[in-house]
């Protein structure tokens, strides 16, 4: 991978500016330990970049004629998306270098104002080969969407930044559902700015994958910002699992509450870090978080850093972490009834996920969940 | 909701003019450890045991993390003072008459009437009061100045002095104490004994840019039980002060300690104190703490649990006004099984104020069936200060049960409206919504330091018309 390479490619001039900035910050960069704390320590190797080439890999949309969409390669003149892309990001981190200096496609998606898109919007990518995409979705004033985004298969490493940029009064939701490769390194980062009254909810999947590292945040710019972050992972194998969750209150009259769920098997190890800021200028404002991991195995991990800045008084914040086992009398209750041990922690899982599942006002999208809880998650 | 609170720390800002008999240069060389050891005509091992640690002292480095100490010049300190008075005098009338002042402005000699069982009281380095009831003397209770302990007790001390607790290594400011230490406590309670008043030391810095490094050393032997008290606080001065003491408890089979502190250090004073408890089978440890004064406080009692049914339980309370950061929280490392833990903490930040819980919680791989619970719940008074909530949690065994709850909020306008409806002001309104905020934590100390406590944080919150 040189510098060279992805310069040959006549873009315009912002573009290439941006690339060779984050070529710069991704030689002064280290690759992080991803150690928190005194002793959290997570254990991912080193990725050797120099062996990675991020192909071009086939990208299936489904969306309704109402909604634009665009490949990201072919709008670059477009003046919103050189306002807009990578407008949330500030590189504090290698593979976020890399992700900036090295992204090779992407997708944009365009919600016109006031329209209100019943369907679904579906992204399906299913390299077979490094990736490094983009989507940035636009969704003007008091449009509505749901979009889905389904990452399947995959080769050695998977780069996806999601970036949305919510006008006034829009609502948004954003699913992902990562069912990787079993020996991908996931790296995600979805990102947004939520403006006046606007909504945004997110729903993190991660299934698969054997290193992942996915990041999700809001940033409540404007008055009566709104976003629900939830999440469900689990892990198995030897998975290393770094998820991170963060809003960041920057207006009066916002409101923010996060709810993840994890189940751990076999030797993986999690850490959980979620993050609410309220700003001094954020007044009024509210923001939950809430986090659950069960322990199946012996030898899984899980960490958590449940994190709240405040630096307004005249708001009302929690967070809460619970880490635990399945319920002795629970599973007795079921193996009486005639389920095998197995069977038994899969109904446990299957309801301790519920909780969150069920917040995700999409029948469709329920099932699928459900099926992939079915069969992916096993002994 | 608008209002004016503003602290006075007057009361507790004061000074009265020391002598000194022995005072060291300012900074720490080889030369100053050699002073304090020949001073105190210590034997050789605690002598080198000084001198490896400043070694160790020099290699460390300051913390990456938490609030900045900047400011903090450790060139600028005195690390060693022995004021003019007779030496671990028994009578309150030996005591010269100005540090007799200092003592009776924080209320020393009505804590002694009120029947404690023992009072060492530590001016500067030396402790100058120190009086233990008979009754303890004749059970084997050894409640001593940490100083004399050396030369009375040498095998103990060896045995137990930063050796299996707290390891000189554990940080640059351990590794600092460890080589400039002075004074302090050792108390022993001896197999089955069980202490039922508390004992207490009540430590005060007053030399300008002084530096307190004393040393606590509990042992508890098995089943015995004791209940020991210290507070702290010092006159105000412009130049950077240092506290950087360490507590280390060892509680053995089936003992039961608590251990409670008010510190209460003038706001120029950097609070970088460092306490830990081993905990054996069966035993309890309890910590109870307020943290009102200092400019930066970094202080986080720690509990290890190495024991079968081993438990833990940390209750504190922060203030921290103008230019004040409390970086305060509690450390439970869980390594045996069915082992327990709670962690209660409160804070309460005003006129841009700085609270921060930092706390790390960690269930080992063998700490089967082992329960913790947390909880920190944050006061904010007004809009620019700060309330962080940075808790770590590890836990490595699938039988443990974790919880870990945070809340930060204000005083509500309801609260506020319904006691000024019934005919108090809004400062007495506010007052009493923080005296009942603190209440879980105040009812725990014994009763004179809930008074003060409560004293305290009234004084901290006194509006403008007083």
């Amino acid at each position: 991978m040189s510098l060279n390479l992805s310069l040959e490619k006549n873009e315009p001039d912002w573009l290439m500016q941006d690339r060779k900035r984050a070529i710069e910050q991704f030689n002064l960069l280290k690759f992080p330990e991803f150690k928190y704390g005194l002793s959290i320590k997570l254990k991912i190797p080193e990725i050797d970049f120099s062996k990675i080439t991020p192909e071009d890999s086939n990208l299936e949309i489904i969306a309704p004629k109402e909604v634009k969409v665009l490949q990201l390669n072919d709008s670059l003149n477009n003046q919103e998306v050189q306002e807009n892309l990578f407008i949330t990001s500030q590189i504090t981190n290698k593979l976020e270098a890399f992700h900036r200096a090295f992204w090779n496609q992407g997708i944009l998606i365009i919600i016109p104002k006031g329209k209100i898109i019943q369907e679904p919007i579906k992204i399906k990518l299913s390299p077979t080969n490094s990736i490094v995409n983009n989507v940035l979705v636009i969704a003007e004033s008091e449009s509505q969407a749901t979009i889905i985004e389904e990452l399947s298969e995959g080769k050695e490493y998977f780069s996806n930044y999601v970036e949305i940029i919510a006008q006034d009064c829009s609502r948004i939701n954003y699913f992902s559902v990562q069912k990787l490769n079993k020996d991908v390194f996931y790296f995600a980062t979805k990102r947004s700015i939520i403006k006046s009254s606007a909504l945004l909810n997110w729903f993190d999947f991660n299934i698969g994958g054997r290193y992942i590292v996915s990041e999700t945040s809001s940033f409540l710019g404007e008055k009566g910002a709104e976003t629900n972050i939830l999440g469900l992972f689990y892990g198995s194998n030897e998975q290393q699992l770094d998820i991170a969750s963060r809003a960041v209150h920057a207006a009066p009259h916002t409101k923010s509450d996060m709810f993840t769920r994890g189940a751990m098997n076999d030797d993986s190890k999690s850490v959980y870090r979620g993050v609410v800021k309220i700003q001094s200028n954020a007044n009024n404002s509210n923001g939950y978080q809430k986090e659950d991991v069960i322990l199946l195995s012996k030898n899984a991990e899980a960490n958590a850093v449940p994190e709240l800045k405040i630096d307004n008084n005249d708001v009302r914040c929690t967070h809460g972490a619970t880490i635990g086992q399945i319920d002795k009398e629970k599973m007795f209750y079921l193996m009486s009834r005639g389920i095998c041990e197995s069977d038994a922690k899969k109904i446990i899982v299957h309801g301790f996920f519920e909780q969150v599942l069920k917040k995700i006002e999409n029948k469709d999208l329920y099932g699928e969940f459900n099926k992939i809880i079915e069969n992916d998650i096993t002994n | 909701m608008s209002q004016t609170i503003t602290q006075n720390r007057a009361m507790f800002d004061f000074k009265v003019k020391s002598r000194f008999k022995f005072k060291s240069a300012l900074g720490l060389t080889k030369e100053v450890i050699l002073q304090i050891s020949q001073h105190k005509k210590e034997p050789d091992w605690m002598l080198q045991k000084r001198l490896q640690a400043f070694e160790t002292f020099q290699k460390l480095k300051m913390p990456d993390w938490g609030p900045s100490l900047e400011k903090l010049d450790l060139n600028q300190i005195t690390y060693f003072a022995v004021p003019d008075a007779k030496h671990d005098s028994k009578s309150w009338d030996e005591v010269p008459q100005e540090i007799k002042t200092t003592f009776e402005r924080l209320g020393i000699p009505e804590a002694e009437r009120t029947a404690l069982a023992g009072t060492g009281a530590q001016y500067e380095s030396l402790v100058v009061y120190h009086n233990l009831k008979k009754e303890w003397e004749e059970k084997g209770v050894i409640f001593e100045d940490m100083d004399v302990a050396v030369q009375k007790y040498p095998e103990l001390v060896k045995k137990y002095f930063m050796t299996q607790c707290v390891p000189v290594n554990l940080h640059k400011f351990v590794a600092l104490h460890a080589a400039v230490w002075s004074g302090g406590t050792f108390l022993l309670v001896p197999k089955g004994v069980k202490v039922d008043l508390p004992l207490q030391a009540y430590f005060r810095m007053n030399e300008r840019k002084g530096g307190q490094f004393e040393h606590t050393l509990i042992i508890v032997e098995e089943g015995a039980q004791v209940h020991y008290v210290e507070g702290c606080s010092a006159p105000q001065y412009l130049a950077s002060s240092l506290h950087a003491g360490c507590v280390e408890i060892i509680v053995k089979d089936n003992a039961r300690v608590r251990y409670s502190s008010v510190e209460n250090w003038s706001k120029n004073t950097f609070n970088l104190n460092t306490k830990r408890a081993i905990v054996n089978k069966n035993a309890v440890i309890e910590w109870v703490g307020g943290n009102m004064g200092s400019g930066t406080t970094m202080l986080y009692p720690c509990s290890i649990l190495v024991g079968e049914n081993a438990r833990a339980d940390h209750i504190s309370v922060a203030l921290a006004g103008k230019g004040q950061n409390q970086d305060v929280g509690s450390k439970v490392y869980h390594m045996a099984s069915n082992t327990s833990s709670t962690i209660k903490s409160k804070s309460i930040s005003m006129n841009g104020g700085i609270t921060t819980y930092r706390g790390l919680l960690k269930i080992s791989p063998n700490a089967a069936n082992s329960k913790s619970c947390v909880n920190c719940d944050a006061l904010m008074m007004d809009n620019i200060s700060v309330s962080d909530t940075v808790p770590y949690i590890e836990v490595q065994n699938n039988s443990a049960d974790i919880a870990h709850e945070a809340t930060v909020g204000k005083i509500s306008d309801e609260q506020i409206f319904y006691l000024m409806s019934r005919g108090l002001s809004k400062d007495q309104a506010t007052q009493m919504i923080v005296s009942g905020f603190i209440e879980p934590i105040v009812k725990e100390l014994p009763l004179e330091y809930a008074v003060e406590l409560n004293r305290l944080v009234e004084l901290e919150m006194e509006g403008s018309l007083g």
